[in-house]
């Protein structure tokens, strides 16, 4: 079997697939079909899902729920994977760093690891806000840096066990350069890792994107972030509870299928790399 | 209150301010303190003049029936769990920046306001005014003590009076006009610099409440390290400081040795019916009303709007409510003329936005559209202000074409080069945030672009308060004030840029109106001076008005007498109890 | 020996760094601090007073001096938006922390071992599809989404636990719960794949030969050899844990650490944040420790 059969054959990774494919579609057609996320209509107000012309509804200001958690898909995707490149590369360059290098390297790389993970991502965020202005970009280096810092950290776990390999230690003792190691032997074996750890990592960013906006940090309105959406439609829940629950459920939908996929993935490409992320998922 | 009906007092303060400025006994900024004093006032001593006229039938409720007010024995014992929409602040009248319900049950005041807005005695067991309005005298009972035992004479009560006035913040803008507090026999005697007809107003308020000074001084008095008001808190109203803890509860309970109100309007001449009061700090306003219904609270201080009409028609609660002194304004930084420098440009903008839509939209109807500075159900509105300010988008758009603003490629305005885009900042609060972005889309819709920062209060005092253009060019300020005092003179008057004058507007006709308000003499001059002062803001426009709201209180009907009313913030809870 | 003690004198150089640097980036991050405290009249003398009287006119490193200083001798100092003591708030908010975060703790672990190893035991079966699905739909609910959803049906629409607030037991389930939703997906699918990781090997292999029951060798020793390397996990979960304390504290109204937090951000109350972060980076960091020490402990193959 090849590995595009064995694709079809993982459930997850289909049904993951699908949902993705469904999230994309209504985040790259939904805007063009249902209009602009801004328009507001005061006599409106809070309109249930089914209400003609609003299939999703209408929020406080009589917007279309349907043009605004479309819309907001965008933004989430946007800085979801922003974020997660980020962090990848940056992640998994210091973590080979660390981990071949080892030594001094590795102990500095050590203490600034452990010092911001001491930090809730909250905190982080909220400081990175305030230094440089409310917005997408501070949650984005916020979310990064906690990110970067996490993929580190796993990496160079792996990057530790590779290089006591056996092929490794052959490599080294037969003189070798450094970066002819790194680059023939370490990093083919730490791609599946970081691949498999960017999913995941999509999903957690899509949350902490999504958990940021909703105590109101990250994008300004009227950017319709669905985070956002949850908190303002939090307190109409007895009056209309789609304007809360419908941003909340796409929310759900996205991360469900980044990790049904992340999941596939990871038993398409190496069953073994389970422990490894379920330790990183476990942080 | 026959004295205090009979002189015009304001004229007299007015004028001895003048005086001594032009004498030079004053500076210039005492002068305009001076000046905010008796502004902060004016209008509530009108109103109260026309309350001692009779030329009002008392309150004008939002018309809620409510049978609050019991009929038949009240029954002793009960804790009233009353839920809270803002965090608790601490309990020091002095130092705190708001006041908390629980002042009205660990303090009196030296007087108070009555159901129409009438000076009744409270703590004092009566009080006078001389004919000049210089002198005011309060006779304090014999024997009175706190809770903690200690003594609260006439020495006592003179003395925390004054170390109010000297030493608060609040205090600060009233106390100008105020010479100092003495003691005469049994009386404590406020003596004016100049006389002012609001000086009780500020007495009435938690700003004012009676404190055992010896208690207060020995807990670190105004240090920030003071443990009063946090940790003990020493009154003589009829409940004692029993727990506080911010982000959570307040709790008072029951003093026994209350010996009653002097009040007339309340009731029980005794201890309290209740055993305690507890305050739960609700900040999620969605939750708040879900905590009444199940019965958890007993009581309810500021439902969300949007649950207001599943509470109306529950059998079991009683909806109260009122107007409330505040209100929803646009600042327009005049240290950007470009934008907001030529009053045609303040008005297309004005023009542009549907208030009544807004308090559809955001209050569910629950508050009226504002076309000037006042509140619609101030005593002294003007209502010729709504010929101006009303919703007309083409008027908009041939308003700011008249102002010479002409659409860019995009649709967005242009003049002189200069592209029709501006901060916009905004509190981190769902009404405050709904009703930027309102307004926002309504601007964009004549082509003017308000990029909206959300940000949370310390942030939003920053931005909105600086000089010249460190202030953003529009802010949404909301605005409320515990007592009836027409506040928002000190947001237009020329004297107090930056702050509170957000929008750094310095508008000649406004100065002046508010300085013939501030001289009338007379109700009908007052009355004319104030149509000026509301028609000349509404016309010039400092600020956009935009809506103010209603106070809203729920109570289980089983709670008898707790009847918040629109003189006070809070209801009396002396007379409170419960038929359960 | 000697390990130990660099390794102590780390974490307490780290600490140090944490410590000063949330207080100059609170101090840094803009915002009025005056405007917590004083009302919207006070002039711009009495704001200059009030910034004077605590110190903010001073070099930031003067007033971390000052702060350490006092904090050696016991003063945390006192809230700048209401005075109250942080002494005395930090016993009250980190009682109640404890309580919620414990609770969430107690089900991360009682409702996540077991799930997991009956998801194991019935392998393959629609029960155990039905486990891993929810586990999987667990992990990805958002939990400030999870905790409307709860409130709106437990407490608006059912009525039986409070929506909001502290007090008894049932102000507590329902915080509880949320807090630990992603814990219980993530602790299912650690311990089935733990499980099903153990089946394979020799001695169990070795047990089934010895006529041993099934559900014997799964329970009794399948199960002794998967726990150790979750429960020693637990240490990452308590980090987890105050991350999403802070979000849900604040949700439920709950007045803990996360909430006082959140709320001393916001409002720029500098003693606040400097106490109460500093708090939760040394819970995480002691957590975080105990998690790597445990799972060295309980995982052979990294004890080398």
């Amino acid at each position: 079997m090849n590995l595009f059969q064995r694709a079809l054959k993982n459930k997850q990774l289909v049904v993951g697939s699908v949902l993705g494919l469904v999230v994309l579609a209504l985040g790259a057609f939904g805007p063009l079909i249902f209009g602009a996320y801004d328009t507001q209509d005061l006599l409106l107000g809070h309109k249930p899902v089914g209400t003609p012309g609003f299939p999703f509804g209408t929020d406080a200001l009589g917007r279309d729920l349907a043009a605004r958690a479309t819309y907001g898909i965008r933004i989430s995707l946007f800085v979801a994977v922003s974020v997660t490149a980020i962090a990848v590369v940056l992640g998994t360059t210091i973590g080979l760093i660390a981990g071949y290098v080892k030594g001094a390297v590795d102990t500095v790389t050590s203490w600034i690891v452990d010092f911001v993970w001491g930090f809730p991502l909250i905190l982080v965020a909220v400081l990175a806000a305030a230094s440089i202005g409310s917005g997408l970009v501070p949650v984005i280096l916020a979310v990064g840096l906690v990110n970067t810092v996490a993929i580190a950290r796993v990496v160079r776990g792996e990057v530790l066990g590779i290089s006591e390999r056996e092929f490794v230690v052959a490599a080294k003792a037969g003189g070798y350069s450094s970066v002819r190691i790194v680059f023939r032997h370490i990093v083919p074996n730490v791609i599946p890792v970081a691949l498999v750890l960017s999913s995941y990592y999509v999903a957690v960013s899509i949350i902490a994107e999504a958990s940021l906006s909703f105590v109101g940090l990250g994008a300004q309105p009227p950017l319709p972030s669905l985070g956002q959406m949850v908190s303002d439609g939090r307190n109409f829940i007895r009056l209309n509870h789609w304007e809360a629950t419908i941003p909340g459920a796409v929310i759900f939908v996205m991360v469900l299928s980044v990790s049904l996929i992340g999941d596939g993935l990871r038993d398409l490409l190496d069953p073994r790399l389970r422990t490894a992320v379920e330790r990183a998922s476990a942080t | 209150m026959e004295s205090s009906a009979n002189h015009d007092p304001v004229v007299n303060g007015a004028t001895n301010l003048v005086a001594n400025y032009q004498s030079g006994k004053i500076s210039r900024r005492q002068f305009g303190k001076g000046l905010l004093a008796l502004g902060l006032s004016t209008g509530a001593a009108s109103a109260i003049l026309a309350a001692c006229g009779g030329s009002d039938s008392g309150t004008s409720d939002a018309g809620e029936t409510t049978d609050t007010v019991a009929s038949g024995e009240p029954k002793v014992g009960g804790q009233l769990r009353e839920g809270y929409n803002r965090d608790v602040s601490k309990h020091d009248p002095i130092t705190t920046n708001w006041y908390d319900p629980a002042f009205s049950c660990i303090y009196e005041t030296i007087v108070t306001d009555d159901y129409d807005g009438n000076t009744v005695p409270q703590f004092a067991s009566d009080w006078s005014v001389s004919e000049d309005g210089m002198t005011y005298t309060f006779t304090i009972p014999e024997g009175r003590v706190s809770h903690s035992g200690g003594a609260m004479g006439a020495q006592q009560v003179a003395e925390i009076l004054q170390t109010i006035k000297d030493t608060s913040f609040i205090g600060g803008v009233s106390t100008v006009p105020m010479e100092g507090y003495s003691v005469e026999g049994n009386t404590v005697v406020l003596k004016m610099k100049n006389a002012w007809l609001g000086a009780l107003n500020p007495h009435k308020t938690g700003y004012w409440a009676l404190a055992n000074i010896d208690t207060w001084k020995a807990a670190g008095g105004a240090d920030p390290s003071s443990t009063y008001g946090t940790e003990s808190a020493d009154g003589t109203g009829p409940f004692t400081h029993t727990e506080w803890v911010p982000g959570s509860h307040t709790l008072v309970t029951r003093w026994d040795a209350y010996p009653g109100s002097n009040t007339p309007y309340i009731t029980n001449k005794g201890a309290a019916y209740l055993d305690s009061v507890r305050w739960s700090v609700i900040t999620e306003a969605g939750q708040r009303a879900t905590q009444l219904e199940s019965g958890e609270l007993d009581t309810l201080i500021g439902p969300s709007f949007a649950d207001l009409e599943r509470l109306r028609g529950n059998p079991d609660l009683t909806v109260i409510q009122h107007p409330e002194w505040s209100g929803y304004h646009l600042t327009m930084n005049r240290d950007y003329p470009e934008f907001f420098g030529d009053q045609l440009t303040r008005q297309g903008l004005s023009h542009a936005l549907n208030r009544q839509g807004m308090v559809d939209a955001i209050l569910f109807g629950n508050g009226d559209p504002t076309y000037g500075p006042f509140p619609k159900t101030d005593r002294q509105y003007e209502p010729k202000v709504e010929e101006y300010n009303q919703y007309d988008v083409e008027l908009a758009k041939s308003k700011l074409a008249e102002a010479g603003w002409v659409a860019g490629a995009d649709g967005v305005l242009e003049r002189d080069g200069t592209r029709f885009e501006f901060d916009y900042v905004v509190e981190d609060t769902t009404e405050q945030k709904q009703v930027a972005e309102a307004v926002a889309q309504q601007f964009k819709e004549v082509g003017v672009i308000a990029n909206l920062k959300v940000v949370d209060r310390s942030v939003w005092f920053e931005q909105a308060s600086g000089e010249g253009r460190k202030a953003a060019p529009m802010a949404l300020f909301f605005w409320l004030w515990p007592v009836p005092l027409d506040i928002l003179v000190i947001f237009g008057s020329s004297e107090t840029i930056p702050v509170p004058n957000f929008s750094h507007a310095v508008e000649p006709t406004i100065d002046a109106a508010i300085d013939e308000w501030r001289l009338a003499g007379t109700e009908e001059a007052s009355v004319v001076a104030s149509s000026k002062f509301q028609l000349e803001w509404a016309d010039k426009l400092p600020y956009l008005p935009l809506m103010n709201q209603y106070a809203t209180f729920v109570h289980q009907n089983y709670v008898k007498n707790w009847q918040p009313f629109v003189w006070n913030l809070y209801p009396v809870y002396n007379d409170v109890w419960m038929d359960k | 020996m000697s390990t130990v003690v660099k390794r102590v004198l780390l974490t307490l150089l780290l600490l140090q760094l944490s410590s000063l640097a949330v207080f100059a980036a609170i101090r840094l991050s803009g915002g009025d601090v005056t405007a917590a405290r004083l009302p919207a009249s006070a002039t711009a003398e009495d704001r200059e007073l009030f910034r004077e009287q605590i110190g903010l006119n001073q070099p930031i490193l003067t007033q971390y001096v000052d702060y350490l200083g006092k904090v050696v001798r016991g003063d945390l100092g006192n809230s700048l938006t209401n005075n109250a003591k942080i002494s005395t708030l930090a016993v009250e908010k980190i009682r109640n922390s404890l309580i919620l975060g414990g609770a969430a703790i107690v089900l991360v672990f009682g409702i996540g071992i077991p799930l997991g190893m009956l998801a194991a035991f019935r392998r393959n079966t629609w029960l155990d599809t039905s486990i891993s699905s929810a586990a999987v739909a667990g992990m990805a609910i958002p939990n400030f989404w999870l905790a409307l959803l709860v409130v709106w049906l437990f407490s608006s629409t059912l009525g039986w636990f409070p929506p909001a607030g502290a007090g008894g037991f049932k102000y507590l389930v329902l915080p509880a719960l949320v807090l630990a939703a992603e814990g219980i997906a993530l602790t299912v699918r650690m311990t089935r794949s733990a499980m099903l990781e153990n089946v394979g090997q020799d001695f169990v292999r070795t047990l089934r030969a010895a006529g041993l029951s099934e559900s014997r060798v799964y329970f009794k020793h399948v199960l002794r050899n998967s726990l150790l390397p979750i429960i020693s996990l637990a240490g990452l979960r308590v980090g987890q844990i105050i991350g999403y304390a802070l979000v849900v504290e604040t949700i439920f109204g709950w007045p803990g650490v996360g909430q006082i937090l959140v709320n001393g951000v916001l409002r720029r109350d500098y003693p606040i944040v400097q106490f109460f972060s500093l708090l939760l980076v040394i819970v995480v960091t002691l957590g975080n420790l105990a998690a790597s020490v445990g799972y060295t402990l309980a995982n052979p193959r990294l004890r080398k």
